[in-house]
């Protein structure tokens, strides 16, 4: 029988101390390089000049109301969102139908299109020489460079996040707990409330994390169609440009940073769900 | 600590509960758990296709009130689609199923009251123990949902009756498995059910506690007179437990008797091969007979003559010293001793090669070493065609 030496040092690939420094080595200064320093740039450039000139810049009337309507933004989308989440992954993990492969996939093509094509798109069937340009424009509405279209786009560009997590979720946990509630006497609405939503809940939280964070950083598809009309159309992102473009450094890095301090606070309240919902799965 | 909970509690008690359910002066201080009259399934040529897969060729099964019928196949053979059919949670092609004479297919599984255990235990992850078994009583509407206080009661009565008192505000990933098996029928007693349906109950747990709960759910049965049907895959399981034994393979019903019935006289190949360790020899079938190791048997009614196949279990076949007996020479290969029992390994000439099980009793007598040459002839053969 051949003895197996235990003692003997277990190679792995790339597991020479070498190789083990170098890599912990590049990951860290990569990541100080490409992640960490952009970050402190921004709160640094933006105090640079005091926290007075900082919160002036920042209570700019241009400034909050960009800060107002993207939070409006979020506020509408994020919650239709929801709703469609739920819907698509309970129609997908719970039903079978005729096209069900299809609408799994389209549900995923707002990720993988670029957000100025789906601009372009919008452009092309609600704006004056669009498709419904017409006929719309007969009918007294506009659409296009108004906040309708900001709505509009963010809801397209953000539709998959909540549907993609809890149809992953769903169809993991399967139909059995469900099962049991209905054998249990449960109505819909009741297996809803008391069974289905607790088995989601963590997971449709990161969904809707992540739905936000993207709604409100969301810039390609939203400069298409909102005109970028100051105080009116203006959400965070593209005041940041517009402000950059008017040689406004200091404004537009304190615009800046409250995105980026929204970005951190999403970062932590993702991890914490993430953390919520896969101890929740294990059981 | 949990799993002496597992073990202890099932048997300790239940011992002292029957003695109560037999005395009539006690048996009023113990309150009733299930208070609907008891009613039967009957199951009536019931199909169920799964795209172009028949998973229920045309089945008819009943179940009395009061008795508990284990429904025995392989996986695939269609056992757990026809207890969802039976539950409401899959609608068959055509059949009927019938629960007490009414016809259970209009009924919605929410209007069966069945009390359905499932084979994970299905268990609301982010619900305590008694929230789970309160479930089915939380979720009726309004009018017909008994007061707080009934519910709280009626939960602790059905935790004390399946010996999880003082487990109130555990969750579930904080039971062993046991524990969460008598949650979950816990769960389905409070429904009320008008039968009751198992699938595996017994699948997910280590041998030990598996054999302590089937003794307990037995007299658990016992007790509830609901007429309940349970799944599965374990033919030892089918016959200790159950009153009847319906054995289901490819969606159709190979065989429905007493366990008895089911073990001594399999009525098909399929049967004689499932139950219990079979040995298969090929015959010949000459006036419904055939010979088998040196002794004939009747061939099952309708095999045809000529070739055909004996199965045997190796229980069945008899060790004697050689020469003393009417049999067939063979010689001992290997020993293999398991308790009370020895396992014989025999080599045959032109037959091939047969286990033989035997008391260790019965061949202490005589030489029976690895090499030796014995006398083996079968007390018990089924025969069917090819």
């Amino acid at each position: 029988m051949a003895a197996i030496d235990l003692t003997a040092p277990r190679r792995r690939v790339f597991a020479g101390p070498v190789a083990h420094a170098l890599l912990i080595g590049l990951a860290v200064t990569l990541s100080v390089l490409v992640i960490g320093l952009p970050v402190v740039a921004v709160f640094g450039m933006a105090l640079s000049s005091g926290a007075s000139v900082y919160m002036a810049a920042i209570l700019q009337p241009a400034t909050l109301y960009a800060i107002w309507l993207t939070v409006l933004t979020a506020l509408i989308v994020v919650p239709i969102n929801i709703g469609f989440g739920i819907a698509a992954a309970w129609a997908i993990t719970r039903f079978t139908f005729p096209g069900k492969k299809l609408m799994t996939t389209l549900i995923e093509i707002p990720f993988s299109i670029s957000p100025i094509v789906a601009g372009t798109a919008y452009l092309f069937l609600y704006g004056a020489q669009g498709l419904f340009g017409p006929w719309l424009a007969a009918s007294g509405i506009q659409i296009m460079f108004t906040v309708f279209a900001i709505f509009l786009v963010s809801l397209f560009v953000t539709s998959p996040f909540v549907a993609r997590e809890l149809i992953t979720v769903m169809q993991s946990q399967g139909v059995e707990d469900e099962e049991a509630g209905v054998s249990l006497g449960a109505s819909g609405y009741m297996l809803f409330w008391k069974v289905t939503l607790p088995n989601i809940k963590w997971a449709l939280l990161y969904g809707a994390v992540l739905c936000n964070a993207r709604v409100m950083g969301e810039f390609g598809a939203v400069s298409v169609v909102s005109g970028s009309i100051r105080g009116e159309t203006n959400t965070l992102p593209l005041q940041i440009e517009l402000l950059f473009q008017d040689q406004n450094t200091a404004g537009a890095f304190a615009a800046a940073s409250t995105l980026t301090v929204i970005a951190l606070i999403t970062l932590f309240i993702k991890l914490w769900a993430e953390r919520r919902r896969d101890s929740h799965e294990r059981l | 600590m949990s799993a002496f909970e597992t073990i202890e509690s099932p048997t300790v008690p239940s011992s002292t509960r029957t003695e109560a359910a037999t005395s009539p002066a006690d048996a009023r201080h113990t309150p009733r758990l299930v208070g609907n009259a008891s009613v039967g399934i009957e199951v009536r040529n019931v199909v169920k296709h799964f795209d172009n897969f028949a998973a229920l060729d045309g089945v008819s099964l009943s179940v009395a009130p009061g008795e508990l019928v284990a429904l025995l196949g392989p996986s695939g053979s269609g056992k757990t689609t026809l207890l969802r059919v039976i539950a409401g949670l899959e609608f068959p092609d055509s059949g009927d199923v019938l629960f007490g004479g009414r016809d259970a297919l209009s009924m919605t599984a929410r209007e069966r009251r069945v009390g359905f255990v499932f084979q994970q235990y299905a268990l609301f992850r982010h619900m305590t123990v008694a929230q789970n078994v309160a479930f089915g009583l939380d979720v009726r509407p309004r009018g017909a949902r008994p007061a707080r206080a009934e519910i709280t009661e009626r939960v602790r009565l059905l935790l004390e009756r399946v010996h999880l008192q003082g487990l109130e505000k555990r969750y579930p990933q904080q039971l062993s498995g046991g524990q969460r098996q008598r949650v979950a029928l816990a769960r389905a007693l409070a429904i009320d059910p008008s039968v009751l349906l198992l699938d595996e109950p017994f699948g997910a747990l280590d041998a030990k506690v598996r054999k302590e709960l089937r003794r307990w759910l037995r007299n658990l049965h016992d007790e509830l007179g609901l007429a309940t049907l349970f799944v599965t895959h374990d033919q030892e399981e089918a016959l200790e437990l159950a009153d009847r034994v319906v054995v289901l393979n490819k969606g159709l019903i190979e065989q429905d008797g007493s366990p008895q019935k089911v073990y001594d006289s399999p009525a098909t190949a399929f049967v004689a091969q499932f139950i219990g360790d079979t040995l298969t020899l090929p015959v010949q079938v000459t006036d419904g007979q055939a010979e088998v190791l040196g002794a004939r048997f009747p061939a099952a009614p309708g095999t045809p003559e000529g070739r055909a196949v004996a199965y045997i279990r190796p229980h069945d076949v008899s060790v004697q010293p050689q020469g003393t007996a009417n049999g067939v020479t063979a010689e001992v290969i290997s020993i293999t001793l398991s308790g009370a029992v020895l396992t014989l390994r025999l080599g045959i000439r032109g037959l091939g090669e047969l286990d033989a099980i035997v008391s260790r009793q019965d061949v202490q007598r005589f030489d029976h070493e690895k090499g030796s040459i014995v006398t083996v002839a079968a007390t018990q053969a089924y025969i069917f065609s090819d």
